[in-house]
């Protein structure tokens, strides 16, 4: 009975080291130029763009996607929450659209603070940041991924 | 084809038709498997392709899916491609949710038929399951699968045929070593076996314990069944060809030792007939001639009793050779035309005289009454036959009767059947005895041979003869009521003679007058078919009133009247007187039937105003003659011609060769007395020499004599170079009966033919037809005999 005790006790106590490891990134904010007609956008027009469907906002505006270097967690995360795919899975869309050579996907930029000075500058541009990011005349937030 | 070849035949037919079997047996499978596993294999194969490009499909969902979703009409593009490069694959197209082709590769199908050889694929997006994003298509080439299975079932068809084919060839090859070559062996072996002999089957050592091997066991046991047979049959057939030998040789050695007894007593016949007859020549002969002159009467009676005596000798040695000729079936029957009438009339008038002196009436009758019987046969046995009955009638009856019936039925075809009924009133025969009497050497009664005499085979030899002659005989009878002796027999008919002319007694009144019944029937029944009125009496009493009535009652008197002699009371002559003195009488014609033996005085005769005689029993053509004449008042001054006498006196001379001394005076006084003129030579040798030396007008020729016999002498005067000799009458003189002898006469050279003994009569009657009749003056030179005509049958063959 005591081992059995230890085993569980030890049991629950990796599980709870494990949930407490995960980064915990609670939503991911997607962002426009100020200068961007699109006040808000939904989930499904941020995959569009994000997985190479389309390249133009709802009002026609050529769109150009931004993301984050490839191997970080967060862009991991990030697409989880909006497509509900892996990373491997993304890579595997992208890879089966790039054999056409037709699209591309998003350029992934070095972190986010350059994803937010060429969101400022680009008002084709959208990128998404795993902070809110602090108030600024340049950008706006058009749709916020709920964990 | 020989029989060589239908064993290889028959082999080749048994292999033939196994492999035959096997073969379409396999094939008629192969194609219903091949059949069936087209049918499967249709639908298997296009399974199979539809679940390959669903395969393909499955595939490429994900990428063709990203590009619906992305909108790469570059990547669908090259993912259709891809696809229709597979060679089932008729069209792929991807279609845009709302149906529009996005991409499209392959032939384009000219009909796009939504069945089960199209394969749609809806491509969902890979971000959002429930979002269409596209479809993918795919048509199969129906074509392209047909003709695939089309290959495979050729392949698969081609590989079970010869599976198949080699599953029946191992079955054709096990089933040709076990059961078809044992078979063929075997009948091999069969081919060659002889049957009978101990070669056997020999059965195959795998075969020992199976259908074959019971086959040749069965074959084995037929084979020594066989031989058992065959084996049996010949030891058979050499015992029974032993034993047949045995028996022939038995029965040629009983043939020869048969036919040698046979010729011994043929031999020993004609020896015992030449040894005997010529002695009872001389003894008949020397009686004869004896009788002939005057002897004091106790004498006459003794020579009389030897005539008798030797005659009846005669009679039974005559009986004896008869019989024995027809038991060693020597018996040849003449075929010759003959009259009934004359044949029975002779044989009754033998026996004329001893009825007479048994005071026995002896009658002839005949139906139909009145004409000829003309047929053909053998008129001497039927003569000898009705003697044989007449004789025996004659000697059993003591008083009455006896009387001959003759009965003609034409029959159709040229045959006429014969019944000759000989009835007496004699002692009868009593009926147990009926069958017997016609045996060898019976007599109705052991004693009657002691009381009548006889040898007991006249009947016998009448029985055998009419059996030759395809005749029976038979007989009614009781003791004490006489006896009818019944003879039938066929015999064909020849031409008829006319009938005689009796126009001149038509209608001629006539009285017949006799005692006995049945003579004045047949009378009348003569009479009455020659067209004459008869009236009959029985007594000269009533004769004389009729003779007295008719002048009186009807004016017409008699013409004619037949009286008997012999008569109780009034005999014949007596009544012939007193007739002659009734007035109504006196042109009456008298007849007067006489006995044969009593020849009535002729003094007498005339004294009682008789005009003619006439001897009973009757003859018909005598008493038809002897009417005719009476009536036409014709001569008749020649009782010769009515009674029974020798005949005329001839004239010539004779040369009697005879070596037996008797017989040489027996012959020689014949002769003589026939008027003829003598001359007698010793042997056959010197009877030549006589003839080359004389003049003579016949010979006399004995055929048995030693030195040179009959035949020798006969061939040796026709030899003689006088033409006058050839034409020399000879008659052969033999005492041989056997058959055959008078051919060999007439084939020696001889004219004519005389049986020993021979008595004057038929010596005279034979040389008429030579030498002519003396002038009427000498007849009466010397008495002639009184009976000649009932001897014994003459002993011819």
């Amino acid at each position: 009975m005591r081992m059995l005790r230890f085993f569980v006790t030890r049991l629950l106590g990796l599980a709870a080291a494990l949930a407490f490891a995960q980064p915990a990134w609670a939503d991911f904010y997607l962002v426009v130029h100020a200068a961007n007609p699109q006040r808000t956008m939904t989930q499904k027009e941020v995959v569009e763009l994000y997985m190479g469907r389309s390249r133009a906002f709802s009002n026609g505006q050529f769109a150009i996607a931004f993301d984050l270097p490839r191997d970080s967690p967060e862009r991991a995360a990030f697409y989880q929450s909006l497509t509900g795919l892996s990373a491997a899975q993304v890579t595997s869309h992208w890879s089966r659209l790039m054999f056409s050579g037709q699209s591309m996907p998003p350029q992934a930029l070095p972190d986010e603070a350059t994803m937010i000075e060429i969101v400022r500058r680009n008002p084709s541009a959208i990128g998404w940041l795993t902070r809110e990011p602090p108030p600024d005349k340049q950008l706006r937030t058009v749709l916020v991924l709920k964990e | 084809m020989g029989d060589g070849r239908a064993p290889s035949f028959a082999h080749r037919s048994l292999r033939r038709r196994l492999l035959l079997a096997v073969v379409f047996g396999a094939l008629l499978f192969a194609a219903l498997a091949v059949v069936l596993a087209d049918r499967l294999g249709q639908a298997r194969a296009t399974a199979a392709s539809l679940a390959a490009l669903k395969a393909m499909v499955t595939a490429v969902e994900q990428t063709a899916a990203s590009g619906a979703y992305a909108r790469d009409p570059v990547l669908l593009g090259e993912i259709v491609r891809g696809l229709a490069r597979n060679e089932l694959v008729a069209l792929a197209e991807v279609r845009s949710p709302d149906g529009q082709p996005v991409a499209r590769a392959g032939r384009a199908s000219s009909a796009p038929a939504e069945d089960e050889t199209t394969i749609e694929q809806p491509l969902a997006s890979p971000f959002d399951a429930d979002e269409r994003v596209g479809v993918l298509r795919i048509e199969a080439d129906r074509e392209r699968i047909a003709a695939r299975v089309a290959r495979e079932t050729l392949v698969l068809s081609a590989l079970m045929i010869g599976q198949m084919l080699l599953v029946a060839l191992l079955l054709y090859a096990v089933a040709e070593r076990v059961v078809s070559r044992p078979i063929v062996a075997l009948a091999r072996q069969l081919d060659g076996v002889q049957p009978g002999t101990p070669q056997r089957l020999t059965v195959p050592a795998s075969h020992r314990h199976d259908e074959i091997g019971a086959l040749v066991a069965g074959g084995n046991a037929l084979l020594a069944a066989t031989e058992a047979a065959v084996d049996r049959e010949r030891l058979l057939r050499a015992g029974i060809e032993q034993t047949v030998q045995e028996r022939t040789a038995e029965l040629l050695e009983a043939k020869e030792a048969a036919e040698a007894a046979s010729r011994a007593k043929s031999e020993f016949l004609a020896t015992m007939s030449h040894e005997i007859r010529t002695p009872m020549n001389g003894v008949l002969g020397l009686t004869e001639l004896m009788l002939a002159n005057p002897l004091p009467p106790q004498q006459r009676l003794w020579a009389e009793g030897t005539l008798a005596s030797g005659r009846h000798l005669l009679g039974v040695i005559n009986d004896i050779l008869d019989f024995s000729k027809i038991e060693s079936g020597q018996m040849e029957l003449d075929s010759v035309p003959f009259d009934l009438v004359d044949v029975v009339e002779e044989a009754a008038a033998m026996f004329a005289q001893p009825a007479e002196a048994k005071g026995l009436e002896l009658a002839v009758r005949f139906e139909p009454t009145g004409v000829p019987l003309p047929l053909r046969g053998d008129p001497f046995r039927l003569r000898q036959l009705l003697a044989n009955l007449l004789a025996n009638a004659v000697k059993f009856t003591e008083e009455g009767e006896v009387v001959v019936s003759v009965r003609c039925e034409p029959q159709g075809e040229g045959l006429v059947r014969v019944r000759i009924d000989v009835r007496d009133t004699g002692v009868g025969i009593a009926p147990e005895h009926h069958a017997k009497i016609f045996e060898h050497f019976a007599q109705a009664e052991g004693g009657t041979t002691r009381r009548f005499g006889g040898t007991g085979l006249g009947l016998a030899i009448c029985r055998r003869v009419l059996q030759i002659m395809g005749g029976r005989i038979g007989v009614e009878s009781s003791p004490g009521h006489g006896a009818t002796f019944r003879v039938e027999l066929q015999l064909p008919a020849v031409a008829a003679a006319a009938a005689p002319d009796t126009g001149v007694l038509a209608g001629v009144r006539v009285l017949v007058v006799d005692d006995n019944p049945t003579n004045r029937e047949i009378l009348e029944q003569q009479l009455s078919g020659w067209g004459m009125r008869v009236v009959c009496a029985a007594s000269g009493a009533e004769a004389l009133q009729r003779a007295g009535a008719s002048g009186v009652a009807e004016s017409a008197p008699f013409q004619l009247a037949v009286l008997d002699m012999h008569m109780p009371h009034m005999d014949g002559v007596e009544l012939a007187r007193l007739l002659r003195a009734e007035p109504t009488c006196a042109g009456t014609k008298l007849l007067l039937l006489s006995s044969a033996s009593a020849g009535l005085d002729p003094d007498a005769r005339r004294r009682a105003g008789i005009l003619a005689c006439v001897s009973k029993p009757i003859r018909r053509a005598d008493l038809l003659r002897v009417l005719r004449a009476m009536m036409q008042d014709e001569s008749l001054d020649e009782p010769a011609a009515v009674e029974a006498t020798p005949g005329p006196q001839l004239v010539g001379r004779v040369l009697l060769v005879e070596d037996n001394p008797i017989n040489q005076v027996v012959g020689g006084a014949m002769l003589r007395r026939l008027g003829l003129e003598a001359e007698v030579a010793n042997d056959g040798r010197e009877g030549v020499e006589q003839v080359r030396g004389g003049a003579f007008d016949l010979v006399l020729m004995d055929c048995q004599m030693p030195e040179m016999d009959g035949y020798q002498a006969t061939a040796a005067i026709r030899a003689l170079p006088d033409p006058r000799r050839a034409s020399l009458p000879i008659v052969a003189l033999t005492a041989n009966v056997t058959a055959g002898d008078p051919e060999r006469c007439l084939a020696s050279g001889m004219d004519g033919f005389l049986g020993k003994p021979y008595t004057l009569a038929a010596l005279q009657a034979t040389l008429r037809r030579w030498l002519p009749e003396a002038p009427a003056e000498a007849a009466g030179s010397e008495p002639a005999p009184s009976d000649t005509r009932a001897a014994q049958p003459m002993p011819m063959p």
